[in-house]
């Protein structure tokens, strides 16, 4: 019998306990999620659509095709986890450029066996450069463009960090690269082009420790080592 | 009229070629592809050397895993999903989107009821767009950059953020809103 009074009281004045409203702005947030329809472009879309192109017209800086490519270099040489160069994360000490500098060995070692070397003639320079230059006009400028920056950054490393391993380890890379160098002229031309990218692949992988090493220095220079490798290209 | 088929096979032999290592082809793929994919970075990023970083690390992902497409797609979609991967994770390091997507961050005036702002095609260059849209938050920008230019629609964008269809509509509507106050220099 409650039951029925109950539910009579309620039939009686359902009305009443349907009287809050929702609040006025419930439908601007209902418009906002339901509003953009793909079927009714405004004039924005339109305004888009038709100038596309346009909106791309920014274009990449020449020297991120050439960042991509050493890392790729790197990472076929066994560097894969390699970072970005510009991204200057934290890395511990020398351990890391230690790993570099071996994965740079083995690939030394690698395009050592590719040639006869005959060891490494002071004479045979300017024979190699005449070679480099006629393989590639680039290939010159591009040998002569690492010597001097891995010339002035080793400066400027060892100003700071004389650390005999490193120097001992890059004075080993040194010496194979001069020992690939000179075995430019005893391979045969169509391995020549490879050997000397393969070359250049191993300065820009000396140049790239020097700056590495300039990162781990406790003074305000990170900044400046991390700016110099992107002005670095390959 | 190009098939779906057509549009899978673009490429195709610089993709072989690239799944061969072949570095021509890498740089040829690249060439192809690098400014459209920088823009994309640039809309997403808003930052030049975030751009950088971000094509970088993403063509050398693209080089790294492209023995692993198989044209079941397009390779300019393939490619493009990677590039904003990349972005989305880019951004999310910053700890940028996270606080974008919530909605009390956005601007009071995107939850008023009224009706949004007509865009004005006399206010609308692409310079002015491009500059407005600049001036959004990283959540709005970043929805509208890939339903407007990137051609998603709200589900995949809903994947690719790892939001709700409904977050991503929201977003984008409020994000049309907040540009073309923008626009019609109502700041």
């Amino acid at each position: 019998m409650a039951n029925d009074k109950l539910e009579d009281f309620l039939l009686n004045n359902r009305e009443k306990f349907d009287d809050a409203s929702p609040p006025d702005n419930l439908w601007g947030r209902i418009e906002g999620a339901i509003a953009p329809e793909d079927d009714e472009p405004d004039a924005f879309d339109t305004f888009v659509a038709t100038n596309r192109d346009a909106f791309d017209d920014a274009t990449p800086p020449p020297r991120l095709e050439g960042q991509i490519f050493a890392q790729l270099r790197g990472a076929r040489a066994g560097a894969s986890t390699a970072p970005p160069l510009r991204v200057s994360h934290s890395r511990k000490r020398l351990l890391p450029m230690m790993g570099v500098a071996a994965s740079a060995l083995v690939l030394i070692v690698a395009a050592f066996l590719l040639g006869n070397s005959q060891g490494y003639r002071t004479a045979e320079h300017d024979l190699v450069a005449t070679e480099l230059q006629r393989i590639s006009p680039d290939y010159l400028e591009t040998e002569q463009f690492y010597q001097r920056e891995i010339e002035a950054q080793f400066t400027k490393v060892k100003q700071v960090n004389n650390d005999p391993q490193l120097v001992a380890d890059l004075k080993e890379i040194d010496l194979a690269t001069a020992e690939i160098r000179a075995s430019l002229l005893d391979v045969p031309e169509s391995q020549r082009a490879e050997l000397v990218e393969e070359m250049i692949r191993i300065y820009r992988t000396k140049l790239d420790i020097l700056l590495r090493v300039q990162r781990q220095f406790p003074s305000g220079s990170k900044k400046a080592a991390a700016n110099q490798a992107n002005e670095h290209e390959l | 009229m190009p098939t779906a088929a057509d549009y899978r096979d673009t490429h195709r032999e610089l993709v072989l070629g690239c799944q061969q290592k072949d570095r021509k082809c890498q740089r040829e793929l690249y060439g192809h592809y690098a400014k459209p994919m920088y823009n994309i970075c640039l809309r997403m990023l808003k930052h030049s050397h975030d751009a950088e970083d971000v094509m970088q690390v993403a063509f050398v992902d693209i080089f790294r895993k492209i023995d692993t497409f198989n044209f079941d797609a397009s390779i300019s979609a393939w490619i493009k999903r990677i590039i904003v991967n990349r972005c989305i994770d880019h951004l999310k390091k910053r700890r940028l989107l996270t606080t974008d997507y919530d909605a009390r961050q956005h601007d009071i005036a995107s939850e008023e009821p009224d009706p949004a702002p007509a865009f004005s095609a006399q206010n609308m260059t692409v310079d002015r767009v491009r500059k407005g849209m600049m001036q959004l938050s990283e959540g709005y920008r970043v929805v509208l950059s890939l339903y407007i230019f990137e051609g998603y629609d709200h589900e995949e964008i809903s994947h690719i953020l790892g939001i709700s269809v409904g977050t991503s509509k929201s977003q984008f509507s409020r994000a049309k809103k907040r540009l073309a106050q923008i626009l019609n220099n109502k700041q």
